[in-house]
């Protein structure tokens, strides 16, 4: 058995090595650089994969045997090659945001912090670059590019509280994908250390022979641990356009994101919400046909998730009544008024901006949307960031909250839809959005809500749900993740995805981590029982 | 190398080769041919000829089973090159050539991978789609030819490279397995493991199938062109024209016989593009041009007859070009205001040029990248050598 698959009942000679190990770290890095202690190895045991959370409401989880926080790419390098060598996992971490589990820590094994690695190596306006070592912060790098006229173009929601590492490692995207692409769209070349603890930098994309930047980027810190990325900047657009239509059905809104994307524009933002994101966006109904109904769960729904208070509180129990009768609130979701709001934000030259805008504006029209002008537009601009952040509410009043994103083609597009939806139904309450748009497909981009009893009743609820998705995506043939990447959370529906084509994972693998230490058991994992 | 003669047995034709037999069993009648060579000459002894994933599939199986090696050609050759397996046989993937399925929600095309990029966009076209502009050099390309290669020969800012409007693939793996990819035109589950195929010249598998973005044809693009004075000139012109939003379907810069000047050659594919260029092109006061050779030389002059095949290709900072150009007055680029551009010539490239190349921070082929003893342990695990 591979050293980095030990079981949780580890072996005395494992823990032997551990603490040599640990010892061998602290002489060559200094005793700032590794931990032991309880508080900062709980800090980095794991992100932000609610699993983990409900999970530690029973339980606290095994944290890593320490926590390391290497300076450069060559104390990375040494920290690999010391874990090869001992056969100790290393679990790479930026800043935790990831919702997947794939910065969960191994037990016995070491978390390695990057985030003293955060320098901002080279900035070339004229050639639109950037390189950045891995540690660095989203926000703060954003920040520097625009105090320099440029913007990278990606912003995640989670970009205050996460790195350009964890970023290219997850195959993330930001809310400006459709104009800007996703972060492997941005990546020119990385710096990469591999499991035998050598530094390597892949060949800048466009060269000739193997494509190194597409098999490191979204390998999660299992090939290898990203410690800088050469990425493309863009001058900071010098004009927007912002605006709101209300589509009538979603597949009408479907139809407006496919004819812009496939007639050539790139809006910064093409945004659509199903009709109960909708209300959660704040849009009322429309006049006419859409009158607000007498009954009216969605409005009821969005009142309790933003107030509904700690978990013995009035508003707490409503609201894990609603959610509790999943199945009966998704019914009575589905029976309200079909309308969408689709946001576009596009942007760039004047010139660019309008006569996108323009385009949106007339395939909007070709469906009878009613155009709500810019306040739609401005305020979800003022408010992009705001969801991250409300979700804890909802855990205190003893609900949880996660989310779900897919892709696949525009013709599978609505038949996924209606898929996922039924599978989560019966468990939880689900609402969704659409907004990574391409000209062959889209994401789609589930929330749901749920609530059990007592907190092993919510994990067992949890899991249902998130199988029962999982099995309707793979089924309708669709890619499990758009952005959000694997992790722990879809490791057990991989193989099954992937089929034979895991086979050039194994062989990347066994010649990018012989010793099987990096990251060990994300991506694929073993079927859930 | 040798001449070879092909000689296409009958089913149970007595050509005493248990291979040939066995592999014409199994594919049936007309996908085996024997090559019949001159006396002392080595060679591959057949030439399969299979027109589905399932029998390349079967013909890699058996092959590896014999333990008998195989080269993929996407053409017949004519000569055996320099690295035909003595004895093997050559897989010729040119019958994998039928367009399955075209979606005309996702404007996507299901193929197989051995049909040319030219012959597919000429189907295409009579259905109103297109793969966007198509190369001379790129169109009896077949495109697991150009995956195989990593071929990133195409001019265009707006559609990107054509290797790049891969959505999902279908390969048969040094085992003859077959592996399958979910289409979609983005994700995130885990490295692109098609791209372990990308310029591996088919050592981790042999591309058969490919789902492709395609797009609706437009009305004929208007072409301009422009006289720059020199390559810097040419790349600055060029990235002010990406940075306004103009995104040409075309972009290829080349030098002018007989001078120092570069033109600078786009074909545009909107309307706003070409009022968003006249403006630029006006505001810095380049001449416009009447001809279009760089274009021309890239997609012909309309009788089809132009082409040529590239020298060296290689992606180089403006500094490397600036350091060529008199070297290279025939050279042209590409990706033109992207960090790196590509170069290609067609004029005669000395050690003394590609050493000035390589010293100006150019990027050749043969360049190591430190990934190449992981490349070829990759492949040996595929093909079981480890």
């Amino acid at each position: 058995m591979n050293s980095a698959t030990v079981p949780a009942t580890e072996s005395a000679e494992h823990a032997a090595r551990v603490a040599g190990l640990i010892d061998t770290l602290r002489a060559r890095l200094g005793p700032g650089s590794v931990s032991t202690e309880r508080p900062e190895r709980e800090a980095v045991g794991r992100d932000l994969w609610p699993r983990s959370l409900l999970e530690s409401f029973s339980a606290a989880a095994p944290g890593p045997a320490a926590v390391v926080w290497p300076e450069s790419p060559a104390q990375v390098a040494e920290i690999v090659r010391l874990c090869a060598r001992a056969g100790v996992p290393i679990v790479p971490f930026g800043a935790g945001s990831g919702v997947c589990g794939g910065a969960r820590a191994v037990p016995r094994g070491i978390v390695m912090d990057v985030k003293r690695i955060k320098a901002i190596r080279r900035l070339d306006a004229e050639r639109g670059v950037v390189e950045v070592e891995a540690g660095a912060m989203g926000e703060l790098l954003e920040r520097r590019l625009e105090r320099a006229g440029l913007t990278l173009g990606h912003f995640p929601s989670s970009i205050q509280c996460s790195t350009v590492g964890g970023w290219v490692a997850a195959r993330s995207a930001g809310q400006c994908s459709t104009r800007y692409g996703k972060i492997e769209d941005m990546v020119v070349d990385l710096e990469v250390v591999t499991g035998d603890g050598e530094i390597r930098r892949t060949p800048p994309v466009g060269s000739p022979g193997p494509d190194w930047n597409a098999l490191i980027v979204g390998s999660e810190g299992t090939l290898g641990i990203i410690t800088a990325a050469t990425l493309r900047v863009h001058p900071a657009p010098a004009h927007r356009c912002f605006r709101g239509w209300l589509v009538p059905s979603l597949e009408a809104g479907f139809e407006v994101m496919r004819r812009t994307l496939q007639a050539g524009h790139r809006p910064a933002v093409l945004r659509l919400y199903d009709p109960l994101d909708t209300r959660m966006a704040g849009q009322k109904y429309a006049r006419g046909d859409g009158d607000a109904p007498s009954v009216d769960p969605a409005g009821r729904l969005k009142t309790l998730l933003e107030g509904a208070g700690d978990a013995s509180a009035p508003g707490a129990r409503a609201l894990r009544a609603l959610i509790g009768a999943a199945r009966l609130t998704n019914l009575a979701i589905d029976a309200l008024p079909g309308q969408c709001l689709l946001i576009s934000v596009t942007e760039g030259s004047a010139v660019e901006a309008q006569s996108t805008d323009a385009a949106i504006a007339a395939f909007a029209r070709g469906v009878r949307a009613r155009d709500l002008g810019e306040a739609p537009g401005r305020h979800w601009l003022a408010h992009r960031h705001d969801v991250s952040y409300k979700q804890s509410r909802i855990y205190r009043a003893g609900a949880f909250v996660d989310t779900f994103e897919v892709a696949t083609t525009w013709a599978r597009l609505p038949a996924l839809d209606r898929a996922v939806r039924k599978a989560l139904g019966p468990h939880v309450v689900v609402m969704a959005h659409f907004s990574h748009a391409y000209a062959g497909g889209c994401s789609i981009y589930f929330t749901f809500v749920g609530t059990g009893a007592r907190p092993s009743d919510m994990l067992v609820r949890y899991r249902t749900a998130w199988k029962a998705a999982l099995d309707a995506a793979l089924a309708e043939g669709a890619v499990l993740a758009h952005h959000h990447g694997v992790g722990l959370s879809r490791a057990t529906h991989l193989p099954a995805a992937h089929g034979e084509a895991r086979r050039w994972y194994t062989a990347l693998k066994g010649a990018l981590d012989p010793a099987g230490v990096l990251n060990p058991g994300k991506i694929y994992g073993e079927a859930e029982s | 190398m040798s001449r070879w003669e092909v000689w296409a047995p009958t089913t149970g034709a007595g050509h005493a080769d248990p291979l040939v037999d066995r592999l014409n069993a199994l594919l049936g009648a007309g996908r085996v041919q024997v090559l019949t060579r001159p006396e002392g000459s080595r060679g591959p002894r057949c030439l399969v000829q299979p027109d589905t994933t399932e029998a390349v599939a079967q013909a890699v199986r058996v092959l590896r089973e014999s333990g008998v090696p195989s080269s993929v050609v996407f053409t017949p050759p004519p000569f055996d090159p320099p690295d035909a397996p003595a004895g093997g046989v050559y897989l010729d993937a040119s019958r994998l050539s039928a367009v399955l399925s075209v979606d005309e929600t996702s404007l996507t095309v299901s193929v197989q991978a051995g049909i040319t990029w030219g012959r597919l966009e000429g189907l295409l076209a009579r259905r109103g789609f297109t793969l966007g502009p198509v190369p001379l050099w790129l169109q009896a390309r077949a495109v697991a030819e150009s995956v195989g290669l990593n071929d990133r020969l195409r001019p265009s800012p707006r559609y990107g490279q054509l290797v790049d409007a891969l959505h999902a693939v279908t390969a048969v793996l040094p085992g003859g397995e077959v592996a399958r990819t979910t289409s979609a035109p983005r994700r995130a589950t885990g490295p692109e493991l098609p791209a372990a195929l990308f310029g591996t010249r088919h050592r981790n598998g042999l591309l058969t199938e490919v789902h492709l973005q395609i797009w609706r044809r437009a009305a004929e693009a208007p072409r301009v062109s422009f006289t720059l004075p020199g390559w810097a000139a040419a790349d600055a012109f060029a990235r002010r024209l990406l940075q306004a939003g103009i995104r040409p379907a075309v972009m290829v810069a080349g030098g002018v016989t007989g001078g120092t000047d570069v033109a600078l050659s786009v074909e545009l594919s909107t309307a706003a593009d070409g009022a968003a260029l006249t403006t630029l092109a006006a505001a810095e006061g380049h001449a416009r041009r009447s001809r279009h050779e760089a274009l021309e030389s890239a997609f012909g002059a309309g009788d089809g007859t132009a082409s040529d095949a590239p020298v060296v290709a290689c992606l180089a900072p403006p500094a490397a070009l600036a350091a060529v150009a008199k070297r290279l007055p025939r050279a042209r680029v590409w990706d033109l205001g992207s960090p790196w551009m590509s170069l290609w010539t067609d004029a005669p490239v000395d050690a003394v040029t590609r050493a000035r190349l390589v010293e100006a921070g150019a990027r050749v082929p043969s360049a190591p990248s430190g990934f190449e003893a992981l490349g070829d342990a990759v492949t040996r695990a595929l093909t079981g050598e480890v």
